[in-house]
């Protein structure tokens, strides 16, 4: 299917992020359209075997970067983008995301995905660093949108604005992570529905969604919890905006068995069924 | 983008990184709470990532290895290799202080005689000597490797 850019719109079905922990439950699950390594965590000389297996039984496998810093000071690190190259080649992979966030600065890893400035400036050295970063991989980009329990101060926009200009400027795909919108939109009391109308939702690639824990008044994405109701409504809501071309659920710690993982899965189908119901009856209903 | 924007963004960038991973993460204009509960979740997952990689040292260390870990921590940089590298910087800091548990030695011993940390990364050592002599409980173990002959581990006694 092709979108009014001429850009190729790839429909995933459900998927999840792959962990080694995981692998034995993702196996045994049918109908998963996709999955989502952390290109870090796989050689390219060394695939698992369970994910070639995947791969055999028709999994789209998408490639995940998580240390480009690319709203970092420095430019993406050549060897970093030519690794993330090869993997996502190695795996046939339709597309590479990475975040709109940094993860080092003065010689200090962090460790973590943190949040930019939402100033003139800072947007556009995101910009250049996903222009540079885009030249270099063999696949299209799609960039996320994190989750921060704190925010800079001074903002000169509010966020559906920074990642609005960034993409359309960059030219580059959404990864809308809903979970992470989810956590933003509570901790920092704004309104994330405005936030779904506000974005280019064309440019949408597909979706994470995650669970997370509210402690003392903050709600932390921790990838280790059941994902919250608010969470769910929110890929409904989405859902109902614009059709979805992938959904996945990412689990990174406090792993789930079977039932759990699979309850997971159908609760985050249901929201999508759900939404995509409303739009089509919305959509008939003009007609 | 001019050097000056890309100098400034490194320096406030910088500042946020070294507040984050400080006691007490104070930095003008930011939320003293937010960033407090930012910093003890960075630490966490920190720690988590560590256990997960030196299963051995943090069984050994039980009950302590939250505050062991805190403590090293706060002084030591996230290693750009990641958490083995972590692990490994963590159980030295412990030996010097007299900290390191016996238990964990073997997997300390494991991870050495096959790999080196230089540069911000974990490579292949083609050469090393390695030994344990404890005397609770009483052993000596020797590892080495050598080019053509590979690792070898001889067990004394015990």
């Amino acid at each position: 299917m092709m979108d009014e850019r001429g850009a190729k719109r790839i429909d995933l079905g459900r998927g999840i992020g792959w962990r080694p922990e995981l692998a034995h439950s993702i196996e045994r699950r049918a109908g998963l359209g996709f999955i989502e390594v952390v290109a870090e965590n796989i050689s390219p000389e060394s695939v698992p075997r369970a994910i070639e297996r995947l791969r055999e039984r028709g999994a789209q496998v998408i490639a995940h970067g998580v240390t480009l810093s690319l709203g970092g000071a420095q430019l993406p690190d050549p060897r970093r983008l030519a690794r993330l190259a090869r993997i996502s080649e190695r795996l046939n992979a339709p597309f590479v995301s990475e975040h709109m966030a940094f993860v080092r600065a003065g010689g200090m890893e962090s460790g973590h995905l943190l949040p930019l400035e939402r100033t003139r400036e800072s947007l556009d050295i995101l910009v250049e660093n996903v222009l540079a970063a885009k030249a270099a991989l063999p696949v299209p980009l799609a960039l996320e949108n994190i989750a921060s329990l704190f925010e800079w101060p001074a903002a000169e926009m509010d966020e559906a604005t920074f990642i609005s200009e960034a993409l359309e400027r960059t030219d580059t795909m959404l990864l809308l992570d809903v979970s992470n919108l989810y956590a933003n939109a509570r901790n920092h009391a704004w309104d994330a529905i405005d936030f779904l109308r506000r974005v280019p939702l064309e440019r949408l690639a597909y979706v994470h969604i995650a669970g997370g824990i509210t402690r003392r008044g903050l709600y932390h994405d921790t990838h280790a919890h059941a994902i919250p109701e608010g969470a769910l409504n929110l890929l409904e809501e989405l859902s109902a905006l614009a059709p979805l071309p992938g959904v996945m659920l990412e689990r990174d710690d406090h792993f789930p068995d079977e039932t759990e993982l699979a309850l997971e899965l159908d609760a985050i189908a249901d929201a999508v069924y759900r939404g995509a119901r409303r739009r089509e009856s919305y959509v008939r209903t003009c007609a | 983008m001019s050097e000056p924007a890309r100098n400034r963004i490194n320096q406030a960038q910088a500042a946020l990184v070294g507040a984050l991973a400080a006691a007490d993460p104070a930095i003008e204009g930011f939320d003293l709470f937010r960033l407090r509960e930012a910093a003890g979740a960075l630490l966490s997952k920190r720690a988590r990532a560590v256990a997960q990689s030196w299963p051995r040292l943090a069984g050994a260390l039980g009950h302590d290895y939250q505050e062991q870990f805190r403590r090293y921590a706060m002084s030591a940089p996230l290693p750009r290799a990641g958490p083995m590298a972590d692990g490994r910087a963590f159980a030295s800091a412990l030996e010097k202080q007299g900290l390191l548990p016996e238990q964990a030695r073997l997997e300390i011993l494991a991870f050495d005689a096959r790999h080196r940390i230089r540069d911000g990364r974990i490579t292949e050592r083609r050469l090393y000597f390695g030994t344990i002599f404890s005397r609770n409980p009483p052993r000596a173990i020797i590892a080495f490797r050598l080019p053509g002959l590979g690792e070898r581990w001889i067990r004394l006694w015990s």
